[in-house]
């Protein structure tokens, strides 16, 4: 599995390799599709919608998209899976995290790949950066052992039938940091909570 | 150094004439009388003082001025009065109680003289008398501050025939005392008894708590009548029919109200006034807050009562409801009766846009005005209300509306230029932007704040960050990054006329829109390290929206020096494409900028003007 990072040296140089090759395997069809999905969400013509693969979190054939706007200055891109049946679930979707679960995640989907699914697709989170590896982000780290907090990777753990979830997730445009503790229940249900760290 | 009219005291200004009643003969409280110019004093109360200033012990220095210590004064004293027990301890100018002496006629109270007797002390006077009575002897007050007035006496005795000095010294020591009265007025005492005992130990601080001796019982009786007159506002106001209308609470801040202002008789004499406006308030609560927020706001000014009393005069006032009006009562009462909160809550509430509102509505823009008690909400407020996009909202958003503007307003932490332009561009008559409420997620708040369309000049926020309700809008870094950072940022797009790109141009639009919000937030523009971290890394990173365009535009080699530019400005290195990437995430320390150093500055409209 591979996650893009948000900067440091080796993360940006990673981030810009899956910059290059984006585009180059979504074929027209799926991207239309994406548009679509895009203009009757957000009412945005199908000419100005740009998509891009996240070829990071590709799992099985579930793949996943970003559809942002071309022309206005948005501070947000909307999400997308492409599941296996050929259904398009967003944010719209209430339930799409469980769907998304249960069509791509399988039993070894390791907690960096559902803190992503989690953090792009539950209506609580929506969108931000997760943070996988201590040196991914070092000024936010730094804020952080500044104040007293250590760093923990993406977690999973179960209760019982229960799946408890807990990682970091950095909201690029405010700059605040949360702790997300995602907890998916026997009937496939996910909560999540979140607390502001700094 | 004392001067007032007499006495044995040996340290009197004012001298005691048993013999001319009418004269006042001075003399120094700070020299000895073996040191006084010659002719200081005359007839009988020179040999008393002569008498004093073989008995007394050296003059000590205070404040540059010296005084004798009174204590001695006994031993010059004839035995008939040796009882007086003021005399022994009596301070310059004063006269012992129960005297019969011509001096009697000068230590009468002069009230008459110009109204109240304060008015014979010019306000810095007034202002030592209020500081130092009850500390120090009355008449040591009085000696130094007649003494400071008449440099020209050098110190000396006013002199027998010396009418008009004695008659100022004894008028000043009434403007003392009466300055020293009103004080314990507005410290809360009210018992006539008690304040003229309390004059009478100022004058006499060894008798403090001591039974008094027929003469001295006098002198106690005559201070007594001026106290009373001294009280007569405080009882004239207890007496009236508003203050009877008044439940305990509304007493009590009445009370307040008065004392807060006893010592100021242009803001004591419109106390009264205050307190019969405040009739147009339907509840005994909004009574006592309005008259609570005068008391906080005293001194009780010409235009804090003009406008109270508009504002409570207004026909729409009266119109209101009892809860709404406690709403602007309240206000009026956080706005501690600023007269410019009074004069725009007046306008707000007779706009007849306002008047157009729905019941609820009207609760829900005065439920800010009480939770945001500041003219500048208020006035925006009034503004709001005549926006046809506001009208257009629902009751919940018109909440969010409300809330964000009264606490934009309001708000000194931000940068107030920035943040007064952008409320302007929704507010003012003549704009055509707006403001809409929009739902970014399903069942959640999500992280997007907002966003600006330049096309409808609209500025969208996430409706889910915000709670709908009457309340003060939940501060957290959230609330404030919506309506402080995001609202500046979002409408700094819309006034460039921002449109995505593959150029640097774009990536600059974009860190501008951030370096406005920024600098709206915390009131000044973010440093090299803020920006770099916060924003520039983001906006380069290939993840990230941004990244994507940065990262075409950057195939141009033209395009891609301006962002080595930009970031060799950030941070004082050398940029290209080598290591232009190394440098983006290189630890600050490094830089050859100061980290904390203001960051580049943008091109374009930088404060929403």
């Amino acid at each position: 599995m591979k996650f893009q990072r948000i900067l440091g040296p080796a993360g940006l140089a990673l981030a810009l390799g899956a910059l290059a090759a984006e585009g180059n395997e979504m074929d027209s069809k799926t991207s239309m599709k994406i548009a679509q999905k895009a203009q009757a969400d957000q009412g945005w013509k199908a000419e100005d919608v740009r998509v891009d693969e996240v070829e990071s979190i590709r799992r099985g054939s579930c793949t996943f998209y970003e559809a942002g706007h071309s022309k206005r200055p948005l501070p947000y891109v909307l999400n997308y899976a492409l599941l296996p049946d050929g259904q398009v679930v967003g944010l719209k979707e209430s339930d799409a995290v469980s769907r998304i679960l249960d069509a791509c995640g399988g039993k070894d989907a390791p907690a960096g790949w559902w803190a992503e699914i989690v953090t792009r697709f539950h209506g609580s989170l929506g969108s931000g950066v997760v943070l996988h590896e201590e040196n991914q982000e070092p000024p936010i780290i730094r804020k952080m052992k500044e104040a007293g907090k250590s760093f923990a990777a993406p977690a999973l753990s179960a209760e019982g039938k229960t799946r408890i979830l807990t990682f970091y997730v950095l909201d690029p445009e405010s700059y605040i940091l949360y702790h997300v503790t995602a907890t998916r229940s026997a009937d496939g249900a996910v909560e999540v909570s979140k607390s502001e760290v700094l | 150094m004392s001067v007032g009219p007499t006495q044995r005291s040996s340290s009197s200004s004012i001298q005691r004439t048993e013999t001319k009643p009418d004269e006042a003969v001075a003399k120094s409280e700070a020299k000895p009388a073996d040191v006084q110019p010659a002719g200081a004093h005359s007839g009988g109360a020179a040999t008393l003082d002569t008498a004093y200033a073989e008995a007394k012990p050296k003059a000590r220095t205070t404040s540059g001025q010296s005084y004798s210590a009174p204590s001695t004064l006994t031993r010059s004293r004839p035995p008939a009065e040796q009882s007086a027990a003021p005399l022994d301890t009596a301070p310059p100018g004063a006269k012992s109680a129960g005297e019969k002496s011509g001096v009697a006629a000068l230590d009468e109270p002069t009230t008459t003289a110009k109204g109240s007797p304060t008015a014979n002390l010019s306000p810095t006077e007034l202002k030592a008398a209020q500081d130092r009575f009850g500390k120090e002897r009355t008449y040591k007050v009085v000696d130094d501050l007649f003494h400071a007035r008449h440099p020209e006496l050098k110190g000396r005795q006013i002199k027998p025939g010396e009418k008009a000095l004695a008659k100022e010294w004894t008028d000043m020591r009434a403007g003392v005392e009466e300055a020293g009265i009103q004080k314990m007025v507005a410290d809360g005492k009210s018992d006539p008894k008690e304040i003229s005992r309390d004059v009478f130990d100022a004058r006499h601080p060894d008798l403090k708590g001591k039974k008094l001796s027929a003469p001295q019982q006098k002198e106690l009786g005559e201070i007594e009548k001026q106290v009373n007159t001294s009280l007569e506002p405080l009882k004239n106001l207890q007496g009236s029919a508003s203050f009877k209308a008044l439940d305990a609470e509304g007493q009590k801040q009445a009370l307040a109200l008065m004392r807060a202002n006893y010592q100021d008789p242009d803001a004591r004499g419109r106390v009264q006034e205050a307190l019969d406006s405040t009739g147009s308030v339907k509840s005994a609560a909004g009574k006592a807050q309005v008259l609570e927020g005068l008391v906080q706001g005293s001194p009780l000014t010409a235009d804090k009562l003009a406008n109270t009393k508009a504002l409570l005069g207004s026909p729409k006032f009266a119109g209101l409801s009892e809860a709404n009006q406690n709403l602007i009562t309240e206000g009026l009462k956080g706005a501690k009766a600023d007269p410019k909160f009074a004069e725009n809550t007046k306008k707000l509430i007779e706009d007849p846009k306002f008047a157009a509102l729905k019941p609820d509505e009207q609760t829900a823009v005065l439920s800010q005005v009480k939770n945001y008690p500041d003219s500048r909400s208020v006035g925006n407020l009034q503004r709001l209300v005549n926006k046809d996009w506001f009208n257009n909202q629902d009751l919940a958003d018109k909440q969010r509306s409300l809330k964000t503007v009264a606490y934009l307003s309001q708000y000194d932490g931000g940068h107030r230029a920035t943040v007064d332009n952008t409320l302007d561009k929704m507010l003012n008559p003549s704009s055509d932007f707006k403001l809409q409420w929009k739902d970014y997620a399903s069942g959640g708040s999500g992280t997007t704040y907002g966003e600006g369309d330049h096309d409808t000049k609209t500025l969208y926020l996430n409706r889910g960050l915000l709670s709908a309700d009457n309340d003060k809008m939940v501060e957290n870094n959230t609330t404030k990054h919506l309506v402080l950072h995001t609202a500046a940022h979002e409408v700094n797009h819309i006034l460039n006329k921002d449109e995505v790109d593959k150029t640097f141009k774009y990536f600059e639009a974009e860190y501008r829109a951030w370096y406005t919000g920024f600098t709206a937030e915390h009131g000044q523009p973010p440093t090299n390290q803020e920006a770099m971290e916060q924003r520039i890394r983001w906006q380069l990173n290939p993840s990230s929206f941004y990244g994507k365009y940065a990262a075409q535009a950057m195939k141009d080699p033209a395009e891609a020096q301006k962002f080595y530019d930009f970031l060799s400005k950030t941070t004082g290195q050398k940029v290209d494409a080598s290591n232009w990437k190394t440098v983006a995430a290189s630890d600050p320390s490094t830089w050859k900028t100061k980290p904390g150093d203001p960051a580049p500055v943008p091109s374009g409209n930088l404060d929403n003007h």
